[in-house]
């Protein structure tokens, strides 16, 4: 499997610093490396997220920050999230994971240590991401199959053809429509009222 | 007067030792002068590691434990790798005058050397430019010592050329310190490149100019005209090591050229020869120590106090009117404002410029500005062993 490409300039991004206060070294830190910094202290706040334009670095060790993590993703779009932590327990670096973060930066931060932060948190975000895309389209196919056995089978009897190529005139039907077979076949399964076959339907000659 | 002792930190024998005597002799004209000129009483403390990496962080310990709070010095960036943590630990500060392949700015040093942006960027584009006119896309042989100023200098340049429609069709390391490279000569006349990308350091680099220049004779190829050798390290001390047969036609991507027809440049060259008459003579890395000091002399003066975090904060009020032109230090990134230049050798160990950046160019250490978003689908290596 390839993956996408990966991000390794941080140019034009926008840094969510969701903590309290911006830490010593981070803005010269995000601003060497060209990211845009955006604070937001008020952890309720709801905020605007893009997965695309934004990296969210979030203070775990902020007694709010379960509830800065509901208003950063609350809405569809889950950007890449670095956590800042201190306090290394198992609770706090279980909120981190259950949020998805994928990088950590350990307090006090060192500007020194943010490229690599970043490298890792956006792109394996972004792998992260294309994976969930690929298994969300496998498991919408597997579930289309059901159609695709049922027309196949359908078209087998009604033209009396086999198996091989009752899917062949299906799947070049489907690629006329510019779908995919699963979805075409669901269509086809509920109208199946015209005639798909490349060739000539067989008479019955009896 | 209160002495402040200045550690010099530089391998002046082992595999780099013609680079290292430079960069000390550079940094030694440079505290002669700032005594002579600014009053101040800077007493160097000289320390050689002999290219021993271990022995850096030894060695730098030791000036610290003298009481040394500032050490120009390191060639490598291993060598550099290795003095960060005590630096910052210790609270002493690193100059560090040397070219090197960016992506770092560690709290403790300050870098006076070229940043990528202003040393392999430049020599790609310059390179890439004059094929532009061709009619296929340029192949390059990339022939490395096994470290990251070879690694990071290959991928900066595949990506550079696979943007533009060139090749890489081969990328080799052998390890620092290696003089057997017939092997790697003989994989470069079998593969015929347009250029060869030279990150080869010390004697390695030496041996590889000699060699390739010989076998190319020997094949009756023109090697200067037909593979021309590129580099972002070869400098006039390298040269001086090469045989005289061997050294001209390479193209060089530096800062500073001895042949810089300036004023300082001038005056730098002859107070470098008159101090230095056995050399090895002046270059870039010297002129880069030079800088270093100037600098660290007239920010000591102006704070009054040799405080890592006040002369940190202070270092980039100053500019110093540098062999190369007007060098100044960038606060966000302690990296120096430098002039790009691309030199072809002679064989009288000097240097024609066939580019000269019009004025001094931002650092770029971590090519925010000056590189892709994305990078390039890796290639696809054969491990040799």
């Amino acid at each position: 499997m390839t993956g996408p490409r990966l991000l390794q300039n941080f140019r034009g991004l926008a840094a969510l610093v969701a903590a309290p206060t911006v830490p010593d070294g981070l803005a010269l830190g995000l601003a060497r490396l060209g990211l845009h910094l955006t604070h937001l202290p008020d952890p309720t706040r709801p905020a605007d997220v893009d997965a695309e334009r934004h990296v969210i670095l979030l203070d775990a060790d902020q007694p709010q920050a379960p509830q800065a993590i509901a208003s950063l993703q609350a809405g569809e779009s889950r950007a890449p999230m670095v956590g800042m932590i201190g306090l290394e327990t198992p609770g706090r670096l279980r909120m981190l994971f259950e949020a998805g973060a994928t990088g950590l930066l350990r307090k006090p931060v060192q500007a020194g240590a943010l490229y690599s932060t970043l490298y890792l948190a956006v792109n394996a975000h972004r792998q992260r991401a294309e994976s969930e895309r690929r298994l969300a389209d496998h498991d919408r196919r597997r579930r289309g199959r059901r159609f695709v056995i049922s027309a196949v089978l359908r078209m087998t009897q009604r033209e009396a053809i086999d198996e091989d190529a009752a899917y062949e005139v299906l799947r070049r039907a489907a690629m006329r429509s510019r779908l995919g077979i699963e979805a075409f076949c669901e269509a086809w399964l509920q109208t199946e009222t015209e005639s798909l076959s490349p060739t000539p339907r067989k008479r019955d000659h009896g | 007067m209160d002495i402040t002792r200045i550690g010099l930190l530089f391998s002046t024998d082992g595999p780099y030792g013609a680079i290292g005597r430079a960069m000390l002799n550079g940094a030694l004209l440079g505290l002669r002068e700032a005594n002579e000129s600014c009053g101040a009483a800077l007493q160097p403390v000289l320390a050689n590691p002999g290219g021993d990496l271990a022995r850096y962080k030894l060695l730098c310990s030791r000036l610290i434990d003298r009481g040394v709070r500032h050490i120009v010095g390191c060639y490598t960036s291993s060598s550099r790798k290795e003095l960060i943590p005590l630096v910052e630990k210790r609270d002493a500060l690193l100059w560090y005058p040397s070219h090197y392949e960016g992506f770092e700015s560690a709290a403790n040093v300050i870098y006076t050397g070229a940043a990528p942006n202003q040393h392999i960027v430049p020599l790609a584009d310059h390179v890439l430019g004059q094929a532009a006119a061709g009619h296929r896309g340029p192949r390059f042989f990339c022939l490395g010592s096994n470290y990251i100023w070879a690694w990071e200098n290959n991928r900066i340049l595949r990506e550079a050329v696979l943007g533009r429609g060139g090749s890489i069709v081969s990328e080799r390391y052998v390890p620092v310190g290696e003089q057997e490279l017939g092997q790697a000569i003989d994989a470069i006349l079998e593969a015929r490149p347009d250029y060869v990308f030279c990150t080869l350091i010390g004697i390695s680099c030496w041996r590889f100019f000699a060699g390739f220049r010989a076998a190319c004779r020997a094949r009756g190829i023109d090697q200067a005209r037909e593979i021309p050798v590129l580099s972002c390290s070869l400098s006039e001390p390298e040269l001086a090591e090469i045989p005289v047969e061997a050294r001209d036609g390479h193209v060089s991507s530096s800062v500073y050229f001895s042949c810089v027809d300036s004023p300082a440049s001038r005056r730098f060259v002859a107070a470098y020869d008159h101090d230095f008459p056995a050399g090895p003579p002046a270059s870039a890395d010297a002129e880069s120590a030079y800088i270093a000091v100037h600098l660290l002399a007239r920010t000591l003066a102006a704070t009054g106090t040799s405080d890592v975090a006040r002369v940190v904060e202070a270092a980039p009020l100053h500019s110093f009117a540098a062999p190369q032109g007007e060098v100044r230090l960038d606060a966000q990134t302690m990296h120096a404002w430098l002039t790009p230049r691309i030199g072809r050798s002679r064989a009288d160990g000097r240097f024609d410029i066939l580019y000269e950046a019009a004025r001094p160019v931002a650092p770029d250490p971590y090519l925010v500005g000056s590189g892709p978003r994305l990078s390039r689908v890796a290639p696809s290596l054969r491990i040799v062993s």
